[in-house]
């Protein structure tokens, strides 16, 4: 067995920090922010460990395969990981102190299944680590403090409540659909499927995407998002909008590029259905939102619009930018999130009125915050620019032509609704002007994902190539 | 005399049919998640039974195990998924004293 | 002939790049200088505030030597100044910072501009491999051929008096530093716009202009209005540059390379092909759309004269000299492809002279004198876009040059006008200022004189050459040239009532309360320098009629020698010298008598505006609201739609109108109330919408398969 338990070094580390966390919390609690902080030096070890552990190979009959591909999604998450806890450290320590080391806990197990779910080749290795990584995401969603102020609790368990049912009738769906697609092909590995399926086949994968549409939140499987962002606590929001969805994005990949990839005239227009309505929809109704955490959920989904049309390039290139695209929504997203929490942690919401005067009380903060609406946008010198501008690059010369351009057009109102997020925050109305407070945690969090995302917008090329040799280990060739 | 395995396929159809008819209509929370544990059942039956079809159905067919194993970790999910929930549901009561969909509309536009 | 393996080329982008991070840190310091101090921060600040306090005091001294007291503080308010005394700190070096980057790179481009002479065409660079995977594989360079090297030269020369400029016309600025951050990026995003190899490192050029624009225009963003005009102004190019993208798309697929110079190289080979030739025109079309965003032609004009609400040196560089000319550039550089089709060539006249007509006659009754300015600007541009329908690449390259010369001018010497007059924009409230500030005075009617193509000055030069060679094309090109000749008339009569309304006759404003003054020579010797570009600019390109040799066009023979074959094809036009004499002379005879018409009316006062508005009160409206454009899409593209698509709605008041980035976000909410009910909140409603569009999907996939 040892010959392949080297593949889950970084995991089980993963999961060994999470049982420290519980353990010293029984035994030591409210330790103030140290736990915090040990989670994140930890996580970050891990990270830094995953450059120097070189474990490449395959589990016996191929259930989990740990190649280029998984690296890249295990720092991915790995660094998503690190930030969400740094972005939680100053907020759990002053709002809930004596119940920090569970909502630690849960986010490293969730960390876990999405590390292992980028690996897994089977469907029943895939399914669980999908489990995995979502149950701790409910309860993670309706995390607060009781007794905290007014609406705000029972705001988090409404949001917890509408991820779960969804999340769980998602998973229900997706594991009958796999019973049919089990049962047919007589085979639990995700490439089983073959060339000319069985028609009992197809309606089970129509019943598995659908499942994965849930958990990306694409249109029409996207009306939790803007409930859930608007009502859970903001820093979680902040790792809920970004790494989850990389690994749906991730396990879409898997399944239909890695195991389907035979029979794509069948998923195809499914596919590219689901991007263009994600754009259209996600677009459409981020325009009218007064929510900043609303707003940002309509945005998501137009950005995994974004995400689904490269991944329907069906090429090499397409999924490497892909890659590149999600990457670099990870950071822009945490960011904008973080500063939203951080405006917005003295009380009041977050409506666009109550954010204004932002950039005049800390204009550090307003700063990144433009840094990072800009970058979703797809404007240079910042990351999201390269991202925009690689998609409909790759989607074009697959030949999505109709779609490329939908994109761009839908891209200019999307630079509207940001930049209207950017001008409120510009604008003298606010009724307070004292700096806003911010903890050291949660300041370094902000400040990492500003150099990323101004780093990557200046010099893409690392992000890319990993992103392409990563990608090869789904898609070969060119 | 042996029931034909293509009915009990049918027999899951029909469950998860209920099980989603029940989670759009039905507006107490605890019938949706008792729905979405139907839904889970279903995939259970199904996987039996298309196991089942693999190994008895086909002549000189070998014992296929995938489905009952499969089954098996399903039967884990749901009961994560039904502590979840539960928990989730007596979080929300203690919070606005309901357990019905109706009244949990405070996010929206 | 190329010479490669030029790798100070690359300083040319850099040092702005490297002037405006300085700019940044200056400017991050200054701001950490001022904040509240913390009793455990406090060592070392001591040190900082000393050294504020000095040059805070010696910029005081400087302002206050040349006026006033009383009212200074009320126009340090308006401007969003801050209040009374705001210590430059660290910023004060920003200007010497800005301006050292900027003169470097001009005494490179200059550089560049000797070592083109005789047989050498371009520089180039070696190229930088930017992102190189294997699969995927973009490299730059930088490449310095004749046409980028007049827009380098513009850019980097402007520039730099604008540069100094500003350090006279910021002074006291809350964010000093932060201003010539912004400038300075705005300058790298500009020549990387003309000196990159490829089409992507334009586009992230194109991009930059447009974000660096957003930046100034709502650089005072307190006061509110500007970054609405910012975020207009950002939206409407964003739909030129949408535009833009699916362009170069098409033509990358065209010619399976980004490299600039193998797309031109490239045409002839594809006229063969009659489907080649028809996407090659779509590309040209696409490519148009985003001159138009950038360059503020019709349809997408409407944010440049909003773009106002900026400082007014960026008035002068972004959307005078060189940003807005973005579009022509790129319809110079990409010659052939434009070339290679008659009919989207004589598309490309008739919008540049209809803008050119609607902005010029709008100018005639604007009160606000940046605004003035800025119709005034669009007009010119149409101007460059008519030459550039007849082919007359140099021509519009000619009146480009001469425009950013004028123009440039024109809105410092506004911009000193306004500082002297403490923040007020509003002719009607100036008069008489020739004897108050005599230096902005004799400038400013060099900037005139050239805009209204008075005889021998820059502007009389290039506008007559371009009319001319509309004139030559014949057909249809007579409407566009009668269109250039009544604009050419309304240019001058625009361009002296603005003069005579601000320099002369009686003083219409309070004396006790309003002390115009001089500004100080930080400011008017930029304004000396341009206003003798601005007369003599006209060298350049001294029509072949009085003897000399186009040099200019002859300098750009190598850029536009691919475009003029294809053109040549087509049949060449020319005019004997008895027409050319006779359309110079018309051209002189115009200037003239329309400048004494605007001077005649105006020089009395605002008597004349006030009759217009009462005996033609519809006509007023009508030219005030340019053309009514934004009621006319109101009422006769969106409404209609509103009725039947809803959502199609959103996107055209989204895409077309100017009324839209203001009036989308009400559109949108009534859309959105009817949206809405669909996210009504309540899981069951949310799982019908799914069960159908899950429904949907199926069908949709069943019928794939079967």
């Amino acid at each position: 067995m040892s010959a392949w338990l080297h593949l889950f070094t970084l995991e089980l580390a993963v999961v060994a920090i999470a049982l420290l966390v519980l353990l010293w919390d029984a035994f030591a609690p409210a330790a103030g922010r140290a736990v915090g902080w040990t989670t994140a030096l930890l996580l970050g070890g891990v990270f830094a460990a995953s450059f120097f552990v070189d474990g490449r190979g395959t589990v016996p009959h191929g259930v989990f395969v740990r190649d280029e591909w998984v690296v890249f999604h295990e720092r991915l998450f790995l660094a998503a990981g690190i930030l969400g806890v740094l972005g939680s450290i100053d907020w759990l320590a002053t709002r809930t102190p004596k119940r920090q080391a569970e909502y630690y806990a849960l986010l490293l197990f969730s960390l876990a299944g999405m590390m292992l779910l980028a690996g897994a080749r089977d469907w029943i290795l895939l399914v669980t680590c999908f489990e995995l990584m979502s149950m701790p995401l409910y309860v993670l969603c309706a995390y607060g403090k009781q007794d905290g102020p007014a609406s705000e609790p029972k705001l988090a368990a409404e949001a917890g409540l509408k991820l779960f049912i969804t999340g769980a009738a998602s998973s229900g769906l997706t594991l009958f659909g796999l019973a049919l697609v089990v049962g047919m092909t007589g085979t639990t590995h995700v490439g089983g499927i073959g060339a000319n399926p069985a028609p009992l086949t197809i309606v089970g994968m129509l019943f598995v995407l659908a499942g994965f549409g849930f958990k990306v939140g694409a249109v029409p499987f996207h009306m939790w998002v803007p409930d859930t962002y608007q009502g859970a606590p903001t820093p979680f929001v902040a790792f809920l909008s970004v790494a989850p969805k990389a690994a749906g994005l991730a396990t879409l990949a898997i399944v239909l590029l890695g195991g389907w990839s035979a029979d794509s005239s069948v998923w195809l227009p499914v596919l590219l259905v689901l991007a263009g309505a994600s754009m259209v929809v996600g677009n459409l109704f981020a325009l009218p939102q007064t929510d900043a955490r609303r707003l940002l959920g309509f945005s998501g989904v137009a950005q995994i619009g974004y995400a689904l049309l490269a991944l329907g390039a069906m090429s090499r290139g397409g999924l490497a930018m892909t890659l590149f695209f999600v990457a670099t929504y990870v950071f822009t997203n945490l960011g904008v999130f973080f500063v939203l929490h951080a405006a917005a942690e003295e009380g009041g919401g977050h409506s666009l009125a109550r954010i204004a005067g932002l950039s005049r009380r800390s204009p550090w903060l307003g700063g990144a915050l433009l840094v990072f609406l800009l970058s979703l946008a797809g404007i240079p010198f910042v990351a999201g620019f390269w991202a925009k501008l690689f998609v409909f690059m790759e989607a074009w010369n697959a030949g999505l032509v109709g779609l490329v351009v939908l994109g761009v057009a839908l891209a200019v109102i999307g630079l509207y609704y940001y930049l209207t997020v950017a001008r409120s925050t510009y604008m003298a109305d606010g009724d307070r002007t004292t700096p806003v407070p911010t903890g050291f945690a949660l300041r370094a969090a902000i400040l990492v994902c500003l150099i990323f995302v101004v780093g990557l917008g200046l010099w893409p090329r690392p992000l890319v190539e990993a992103a392409d040799r990563a990608a090869a280990g789904i898609v070969s060739g060119r | 005399m042996t029931v034909p395995s293509s009915h009990l396929l049918i027999l899951a159809a029909i469950l998860f049919s209920i099980g989603v008819a029940g989670f759009f209509l039905r507006r107490n929370v605890i019938v949706v998640l008792m729905c979405i544990e139907l839904m889970l059942n279903a995939a259970n039956l199904s996987f039996l039974a298309a196991s089942r079809m693999h190994s008895l159905d086909t002549p000189g067919g070998r014992i296929d195990l995938q489905g009952p194993i499969f089954a098996i970790f399903v039967i884990v999910v749901a009961a994560v998924e039904a502590a979840v929930g539960l928990a989730l549901v007596i979080a929300l009561y203690r919070r606005k004293q309901t357990v019905s969909l109706d009244d949990v509309v405070d996010l929206k536009d | 002939m190329n010479l490669t393996d030029q790798t100070w080329l690359w300083a040319i982008p850099a040092l702005p790049l490297a002037g405006s991070a300085l700019c940044g840190i200056l400017h991050y310091l200054t701001i950490k200088a001022r904040m509240p101090k913390r009793a455990h921060g406090a060592h070392g600040h001591d040190d900082h505030g000393h050294d504020a306090h000095g040059h805070g005091h010696a910029a005081h001294a400087d302002h206050a030597a040349s006026d006033h007291g009383a009212g200074d503080h009320a126009h340090g308010g308006d401007h969003g100044h801050g209040h009374a005394k705001v210590e430059p700190g660290l910023s004060a070096f920003a200007p010497w910072i800005a301006v050292l980057a900027m003169a470097g790179a001009f005494a490179l481009a200059i550089k560049g501009f000797l070592g083109l002479q005789g047989e050498t065409h371009a520089l180039e660079s070696p190229a930088w491999d930017w992102i190189d995977t294997g699969t995927f594989r973009i490299d730059l360079a930088i490449v310095l051929d004749r046409l980028s090297s007049v827009m380098t030269l513009v850019i980097t020369g402007v520039g730099t008096l604008i540069h100094i400029y500003a350090a006279g016309y910021m002074k006291g600025d809350k964010h000093y530093a932060k201003f010539f951050a912004y400038l300075n990026l705005f300058v790298f995003a500009m020549l990387m716009l003309v000196l990159s190899s490829n089409l992507l490192g334009l586009f992230v050029g194109w991009e930059g202009v447009g974000l660096c624009s957003y930046f100034l225009i709502g650089f005072w963003y307190e006061k509110g209005w500007p970054a609405e005009a910012g975020q207009k102004a950002f939206v409407m190019n964003r739909i030129g540059d949408a535009s833009f993208l699916i362009g170069s798309f098409l033509l990358v697929k065209l010619f399976g390379t980004l490299d600039l110079s193998d797309i031109v190289a490239g045409v002839s080979g594809l006229l063969g092909d009659p489907e080649k030739k028809y996407e090659l025109l779509l590309a040209g079309l696409f490519l148009f759309g985003g001159a138009c965003g950038k360059s503020a032609q019709l349809p997408l004009f409407t944010w440049l004269p909003d773009a106002m609400a900026g400082p007014t040196p960026v008035s002068a560089l972004i959307h005078a000299a060189t940003m807005v000319t973005a579009g022509i550039y790129l319809t110079v550089r990409l010659n052939p492809v434009y070339a290679a089709s008659p009919d989207l060539l004589f598309f490309i006249g008739a919008v540049g002279a209809v803008t050119a007509l609607i902005a010029g006659s709008t100018a005639l009754v604007q009160r606000d004198i940046k605004r003035v300015l800025a119709y005034s600007t669009v007009s010119q541009l149409g101007y460059m876009f008519l030459g550039l329908g007849t082919g007359a690449w140099a021509a519009a390259i000619f009146h480009l040059v001469t425009h950013a010369f004028f123009k440039a001018l024109l809105f410092l010497g506004a911009g000193s006008v306004i500082h002297g007059m403490h923040e007020e924009q509003d002719m009607h409230k100036m008069g008489g200022l020739k004897k108050h500030m005599p230096a902005t005075y004799f400038t400013f009617l060099a900037g005139a004189a050239a805009l209204s193509g008075l005889p021998l000055l820059s502007g009389y030069f290039s506008k007559d050459e371009i009319l001319a060679h509309t004139f030559a094309h014949g057909g249809a090109y007579r409407i566009l040239w009668g269109i250039g000749i009544a604009t050419a008339a309304m240019t001058a009569f625009y361009t002296w009532r603005m003069v005579a309304l601000t320099f002369f006759g009686k003083e219409r404003f309070d004396p006790h309360h309003v002390h115009p003054h001089e500004s100080p020579s930080v400011m008017t010797v930029p304004l000396m320098v341009l206003a003798v570009l601005s007369v003599f600019g006209g060298l350049l390109g001294l029509p072949p009629v009085l003897g000399s040799t186009h040099a200019l066009e002859h300098w750009l023979e190598p850029v536009t020698a691919a475009g003029n074959a294809l053109l040549a094809e087509h049949g060449t036009h020319a005019l004997d010298h008895g027409t050319e004499w006779m359309l110079l002379g018309l051209g002189a005879v115009i200037a003239l008598v329309f400048m004494g018409l605007g001077i005649r009316a105006y020089v009395g006062g605002t008597a004349r505006d006030e009759k217009v508005a009462s005996s033609a009160p519809g006509l007023a409206r009508f030219l005030q609201g340019a053309w009514g454009i934004d009621a006319a899409y109101t009422a006769y593209v969106v409404r209609p739609m509103q009725l039947l698509f809803f959502v199609v709605a959103i996107v055209i008041d989204q895409f077309t109108i100017d009324g839209m980035v203001n009036g989308a976000g009400a559109v949108a909410r009534t859309c959105g109330d009817r949206v809405r009910r669909m996210t009504s909140g309540n899981i069951a409603t949310y799982g019908l919408w799914m069960g159908a569009a899950a429904a949907l999907i199926a069908f949709l996939f069943l019928k794939r398969i079967g």
